[in-house]
């Protein structure tokens, strides 16, 4: 198969390679995909190529925790012999597989540096994960970088002390790329940085968590005298120690001999007061009707019921219960009957969002 | 925004953030050393303090509590603590700055259906049925400028103010 025949069967099944990209589970695939090795079967169910999967994440920059680096140590052999043949012979084709090489390591260089930073930034930005998983990556991805430092700079010496003066083209080669391989080995030392402050920081949020979950396990069991201790040796620093008024003055509670004296006085007065009982008038206030624009959720929880829907959001916006809304008083109207429908055992979210930014959640 | 101001909104009892949309302003003009001194001062003669760290700014009195007083001061403290605690347990990597979703909230809490939980939602609000709790919830953390919509327009984003240091430092005091 020709490249160009390739890039046209990734086109004409572009649906089923994005459905297996996505982890869904295959059962059946034409057998043009099989042949191409595109695909392989294991057990009943058809895999995307681990080769392919690799090509396509690097593409789209994105590292998985699981990432091995590895070291440089095949083709640092590789290319002491090859530069001993080169020496001895002086034949080219040994000098043409040296530049390849070198030009090898200089891709390995910079796609690690591209790894690297992109492990970096997802375990940065990773919150799904259990905040102790994440430290335990966090860590082997420490322990990685660390084992990178060695051949690193074993690579970087062998290319500025042994190959250098071997030849005027590889000199060259060597020229242009010294610069970039330089910065890939001193940013190594920043990576290691960043990693570290990270795993600091993650374990002051972890203990931060366990200590608010003590906390509130402590007030629900009303064992909190030492928190009430705190809070009241400090309160003068502290919030909610004056009364909140929406009015534009502070105000303070009463006083406990305040209320004291006005029990006192309501007491008094209540023990004097006289009370006639109300004349009874034959006049019956007739009954204002009232229009209320209140939604039927039993009607929409019925229609759904029959009806089933794959975005519930979607189905509330366009029921005639909320036919008398329009515009934003609609998306308002169905929101709140959304929430309120979210308790509901039938309901199911998913993952994504809808066109309204809005969870998108199915009657099942 | 003049002193006159900022003190009309801080004697409501307004606990304002630097990541706040609503009282960016208002903070803004107490992060200056200056104006934060001259408050200072002020509210010192009235029997006030005027609090400032790590990006919020509230008022405090100065004067010993009523019995009534220090049991709403207590109560509220902890309402805010057990929610905040809430909020920790759904959303571990919860921090100021960042955007809370309602139907987010759902959705972990569903997921998790966890019996703790439930048990602090029962502290709050005397009941464990999510239809009730979801909108009470997210009152009482605006409420208490914990968090605030990130526009009118939204039903459903809050925004996560600096102010869930204040309690978050507390929690740090104690433990």
């Amino acid at each position: 198969m020709k490249h160009i025949d390739l890039i046209k069967l990734l086109s004409r099944y572009d649906d089923v390679i994005d459905r297996a990209y996505r982890q869904e589970n295959l059962y059946n695939i034409d057998e043009e995909l099989l042949d191409s090795t595109l695909f392989i079967k294991i057990n009943d169910r058809y895999k995307l190529n681990k080769n392919y999967l690799n090509f396509v994440d690097s593409i789209l920059q994105r590292v998985d925790f699981s990432i091995i680096f590895g070291d440089y140590e095949k083709e640092y052999k590789e290319l002491v012999k090859l530069k001993k043949r080169f020496l001895g012979t002086k034949n080219d084709f040994y000098k043409n597989s040296i530049e390849k090489l070198v030009e090898n390591l200089y891709e390995k260089f910079y796609n690690r540096d591209r790894e690297i930073q992109m492990l970096l930034l997802r375990l940065e930005n990773d919150n799904s994960l259990d905040i102790d998983i994440l430290l335990e990556h966090a860590n082997d991805t420490l322990e990685k970088i660390y084992e990178l430092i060695d051949a690193n700079e074993k690579v970087g010496y062998f290319f500025r002390e042994e190959l250098r003066g071997v030849d005027a083209s590889i000199d060259r080669l060597l020229q242009s790329i010294s610069v970039d391989i330089l910065k890939y080995i001193q940013n190594i030392d920043a990576y290691i940085d960043q990693i570290n402050r990270f795993i600091v920081q993650t374990k002051k949020r972890r203990l931060q968590n366990r200590q608010i979950l003590n906390i509130s396990n402590i007030i629900l069991k009303e064992e909190d005298s030492s928190l009430d201790e705190y809070l009241q040796h400090f309160s003068q620093n502290l919030y909610f120690t004056h009364n909140r008024s929406q009015k534009n003055r502070i105000e303070i509670f009463a006083d406990d001999t305040d209320i004291l004296k006005l029990r006192k006085d309501v007491k008094s007065i209540l023990l004097n007061i006289d009370v006639k009982s109300p004349k009874k008038e034959g006049f019956i206030k007739p009954q204002i009707c009232e229009k209320l624009d209140i939604v039927n959720i039993d009607k929409i929880i019925e229609d759904l019921q029959h009806q089933k829907s794959d975005d519930i959001f979607l189905f509330v916006k366009e029921h005639s219960e909320l036919k008398k809304f329009q515009d934003r008083e609609l998306l308002d109207e169905s929101f709140k009957v959304y929430l309120q429908l979210s308790s509901k055992n039938e309901i199911l979210f998913q993952k994504e969002f809808n066109d309204y930014d809005v969870k998108v959640a199915q009657w099942v | 925004m003049g002193i006159d101001e900022v003190f009309k909104i801080l004697s409501r009892g307004v606990m304002v953030s630097i990541n706040s949309q609503k009282y960016h302003n208002v903070a803004s003009f107490l992060m200056l050393e200056e104006n934060f001194d001259e408050l200072y001062v002020l509210l010192k003669k009235l029997g006030f303090t005027l609090n400032g760290e790590n990006g919020y700014f509230f008022i405090s009195k100065n004067e010993s509590m009523s019995e009534s007083e220090r049991n709403s001061f207590l109560n509220k403290h902890k309402e805010v603590l057990v929610a905040i605690a809430i909020l920790k347990q759904l959303f571990p990597y919860l921090d100021r700055g960042n955007i809370l979703k309602q139907t987010d909230f759902i959705y972990s809490y569903k997921q998790k259906e966890d019996t703790h939980l439930a048990q602090k939602f029962e502290y709050i609000f005397q009941t464990k049925d999510l239809k009730d709790i979801v909108e009470k919830f997210f009152d009482l953390l605006e409420k208490n400028f914990i968090i605030e919509k990130k526009d009118s327009e939204s039903k459903d984003e809050y925004l996560v103010l600096s102010s869930i240091e204040y309690y978050l430092k507390i929690v740090q005091s104690v433990a």
